[in-house]
């Protein structure tokens, strides 16, 4: 057997298995069918309206985030900005951000407002935060898979459409020339800006803390599902089971139209590899738009470093450092930054050295599958995707099983909390590394192959040779999302030797308020690791030439 | 390209380097190791864990599961694996379950250091009361001013108009305690004088005063209550101007507001829950010694007098009581608890949960 196919099977099973465990136990548990359970849903105050609430969240989150995003991939994609990769850099970062600092950057942001407008939030308020820190989060998944075809669409197009009875208007040619060129990436951006949404978890928690949502759910249930207690267990496994059905089937379906949608986009051939942009300076119209937009992005961010510094004393709040101090000394947590931050950059290279090769198999078999069977490159393609749908309960409970039935020593070892962290990046590194493999000219490898080189020399030699600019953008994507990633490694028994800086903020943030100085502490570590991200984007956009990517 | 590819060495070099961060440090005897699960707002320090591994030569490594539930769950989840020895916040109102789910071994505590209250649901050998606080309703003196609204003497009394959308309570499914309170409006309503109702029909007359339900304590307290600290914090919203919390938590409020809080506990006699809070040896542990020296340590009186300040609670050995500083023990009430025997919660608790999920939806 191949190594390819080694890798791809235990890919299946890393994925498979925890599910198949997960769901075993929950089965032999429960008493009502999944149907019987779903038909009660609103009977029952732990899931009432949460699957409406669900859709309609992930449904106006994603038309609310097509409204911001696309416009301004048209800005980032058909015009040449003053620092474009910095700028790019910015609009992109939300996403590896994680999603529980989003929560109090919008807190906070949301606090900013009311001091500012005097006029104190309500719930219906924190709806529509919700609505636009899905917005806020997701941006760069339109961006990304919009922008780099607009920027290599030859403007000579547009002129010659110009000419013709039905590309006079500005509108008639964006419904005649532009849409029918850009739906595919713009349907299948879409569709994983639905995922994300569905599956939302710590900004629904925290945002819209009086609505549930299936994920939040699920979540609630967590403690018994699973349980060999049927007393205790039984109805939360019911609502377990129910919950990740609805999810997973919703999920798959809008993965299986993702996939089906990406393959037709690489169908034109209007690109050309020059740079079809054209410079614009900030000092017009559309510079003050990228501008209001730079402060959307940028302001949650700014809110949650202000909060760092904000300490409340004598009953108001005042400038202070104690949260830096605490955050670094470790005053009101089991590690300090400074030993979690180490923690968290050790497992963020791990999951680089192991999530690279595998995903770089990965992207190579979808890309040859593609060729020759393409039903079972869009059935990988789902199976790739699959552990983004999948809840982090489920996951947690499936590895928990898992680990008890084999030895449970090993849950205390010191790689459990990379299989979260492999299982949520493989897919980006091949969300990078495919539509890169698609690009590349098939010729210089027959070349090759014709001159007697063998597979492992047109590997390294041409295809990681030519591949190396998508490799380190996708190598700075897994850094970014390993390090911080928080639901899985909250969900899984969390020791203490092994404390994430994210895992140090939740802790912080799961502690009573009374401290003063524990919230700031909170705030203070979310901004060393969004500095750090930040830099990081920055410095690597470099690396990610105009039209590359295409998909991530 | 040559640049990219150093950088990929250089990735390389510092991915070898950098996961000698991780790794198990087996250098410590096992047996003088107890790795512990407790709730996450367990608030003994690293350094006073520090101090008593320097005194004993005992290493403390705790993992947080998240409340009282996650830690019970996570007991019963590893029962006889030996992964974790021992348990910190199972409280009674999960405690009936965690000994008919036979998930501890017994500890030699001396049980005569205790106050009444602290052995006042189980005085055995398998679980050991390391702090204790009665969960009651909290609300704001703002609000509840003595003339425009008056001050609640029953649990019916937030039924009325002026409570409409005003009291924050927590799901009794995932929060520590909401159950408790939830427990306690079972017993008050089973011995109040109106024999017509029980705690269905106030729960339900609840919903449809529009009582805020939030899954956690800190999002209805933070979030909602007008009266606490998260009129200062992010997100504030202060819609409640009455909470579910701790009868001391107005004292924790005024310990660090410099003496000033306009939160007050509620003194309804039988509508509040004693939660006692128990640290217990688990099965499938063999490290009995290293665990009794662990628990000596949590009930000394050294360490658990300060347990008002350590984990905001009141300690459990007789004599001890919250400090007074600031106004702390002041604004601080104990109330006539509810009476409920601990087998009862475990027998009836899960069907009081589904009927209270049928009532409030």
């Amino acid at each position: 057997m191949k190594i390819r196919h080694i890798i791809i099977l235990s890919w299946i099973i890393l994925v498979i298995a925890p599910l198949a465990l997960a769901w075993n136990q929950l089965d032999s548990i429960a008493e009502r069918s999944i149907y019987e359970t779903i038909a009660d849903f609103n009977n029952k105050f732990q899931t009432k309206d949460s699957i409406s609430f669900t859709f309609i969240v992930a449904f106006l989150s994603t038309i609310f985030t097509l409204i911001i995003g696309l416009p301004l991939a048209w800005n980032l994609g058909r015009y040449n900005w003053p620092y474009h990769n910095i700028l790019r850099s910015i609009f992109t970062v939300p996403f590896v951000m994680p999603s529980i600092l989003v929560a109090m950057g919008f807190l906070a942001l949301l606090d900013w407002i009311s001091f500012l407008t005097d006029y104190n939030h309500s719930t219906e308020v924190r709806f529509y935060f919700l609505l636009l820190a899905h917005a806020w989060f997701n941006l760069a998944l339109v961006i990304r898979f919009c922008e780099p075809l607009l920027s290599t669409i030859d403007s000579s197009y547009e002129e010659a459409c110009r000419l013709l009875p039905s590309g006079k208007t500005q509108i008639s040619r964006f419904r005649n020339f532009w849409l029918p060129l850009m739906w595919p990436n713009i349907a299948a951006s879409s569709a994983l800006v639905f995922v994300f949404s569905f599956t939302s978890f710590a900004l629904v928690k925290f945002i819209t803390p009086t609505q549930r949502n299936l994920e939040v759910v699920m979540a609630n249930q967590s403690e018994w599902a699973g349980l060999s207690v049927p007393s205790l267990s039984r109805t939360p496994s019911e609502i377990v089971m129910a919950s990740s059905t609805i999810q997973l089937v919703t999920i798959i379906f809008a993965l299986i139209i993702s996939s089906w949608l990406q393959s037709r986009s690489s169908g034109h051939h209007l690109s050309t590899l020059n740079d079809a942009r054209k410079s614009v300076s900030f000092k017009s119209l559309r510079g003050l738009y990228i501008i209001l937009m730079l402060i959307f992005i940028i302001s949650p961010m700014l809110s949650l470093i202000s909060s760092s510094f904000m300490i409340r004393e004598n009953n108001m709040m005042t400038f202070s450092l104690d949260g830096w101090e605490s955050a670094f000394g470790g005053s009101r947590s089991p590690t300090n930054a400074y030993q979690s931050l180490k923690t968290s950059i050790g497992y963020a290279l791990m999951t680089i050295f192991l999530s690279l090769p595998i995903g770089f198999l990965l992207a190579d078999t979808i890309f040859n599958l593609e060729k020759t069977n393409p039903k079972s490159a869009t059935i990988l393609d789902v199976l790739v995707m699959l552990p983004l749908a999948l809840s982090a309960v489920m996951v947690g409970l499936g590895v928990l099983l898992g680990l008890m039935r084999t030895d449970p020593e090993i849950a205390r070892s010191w790689w459990i909390p990379l299989y979260g962290h492999l299982m949520l990046t493989t897919p980006f590194v091949v969300r990078v590394l495919l539509p890169a493999m698609r690009n590349l000219n098939p010729r210089l490898e027959e070349a090759a192959s014709l001159l007697g080189a063998n597979y492992l020399k047109r590997l390294i030699f041409i295809r990681i040779s030519l591949l190396t600019p998508s490799i380190i953008v996708a190598s700075s994507l897994v850094f970014a999302i390993s390090l911080g990633e928080f639901g899985a490694s909250w969900v899984v028994l969390r020791f203490t030797e092994y404390t994430t800086l994210p895992v140090m903020i939740g802790d912080l943030l799961s502690r009573p308020g009374y401290d003063p100085i524990l919230r700031p502490a909170a705030n203070a570590a979310g901004t060393i690791l969004l500095l750090i991200t930040l830099v990081l984007f920055i410095s690597v956009e470099r690396f990610r030439p105009v039209g590359s990517g295409g998909e991530f | 390209m040559y640049k990219n590819k150093v950088f990929l060495m250089c990735l390389i070099v510092m991915c070898s380097v950098f996961t000698g961060c991780l790794g198990n440090d087996d250098s410590s005897d096992n047996d003088m190791k107890l790795n512990i699960v407790s709730y996450d707002a367990f608030g003994v320090s690293q350094e006073l864990l520090d101090q008593f591994s320097n005194e004993t030569g005992i290493i403390v490594e705790i993992t947080r599961a998240g409340d009282a539930g996650g830690v019970l769950s996570t007991a019963i989840q590893t029962k006889g694996t030996g992964l974790f020895d021992m348990s910190i916040g199972i409280d009674n109102s999960y405690l009936g379950t965690a000994l008919s789910a036979d998930i501890f071994q017994p500890l030699d505590t001396e049980r005569s250091i205790f106050s009444s209250r602290a052995l006042s649901s189980y005085d055995g050998d398998l679980a050991i009361p390391f702090d204790v606080g009665s969960v009651c309703i909290n609300y704001d003196s703002n609000y509840v001013d003595g003339e425009n609204v008056t001050i609640p003497t029953s649990l019916w009394d937030f039924t009325e108009s002026e409570w409409d959308g005003k009291l924050a309570v927590q799901n009794p499914r995932t929060s520590s305690p909401g159950r408790a309170f939830f427990i306690a409006t079972v017993d008050y309503f089973s011995k109040d004088d109106d024999n017509q109702t029980n705690y269905e029909d106030w729960w339900k007359s609840m919903r449809s005063n529009n009582v805020i339900i939030t899954d956690g304590w800190t999002t209805s307290y933070e979030s909602h209550y007008s009266g606490g600290y998260g009129q200062w914090g992010d997100g504030f919203i202060g819609d409640a101007h009455a909470v579910v919390s701790y009868c001391h938590s107005p004292g924790v409020e005024a310990y660090y507001g410099d003496n000033w809080t306009t939160s007050v506990a509620l003194d309804v006699n039988g509508a509040s829950f004693s939660q006692i809070e128990y640290v217990s040896f688990l099965s499938g542990s063999d490290k009995s010694k290293s665990a009794n020296t662990f628990v000596d340590w949590l009930v000394s009186s050294e360490i658990n007098s300060q347990m008002s300040t350590i984990n905001w609670m009141y300690p459990a050995i007789e004599g001890g009581d919250i400090i007074e500083d600031s106004g702390y023990r002041w604004h601080s009430l104990v109330p006539i608890d509810c009476d409920i025997d601990i087998s009862e919660i475990d027998n009836k608790i899960s069907m009081w949960l589904d009927e209270w999920d049928s009532a409030m939806a």
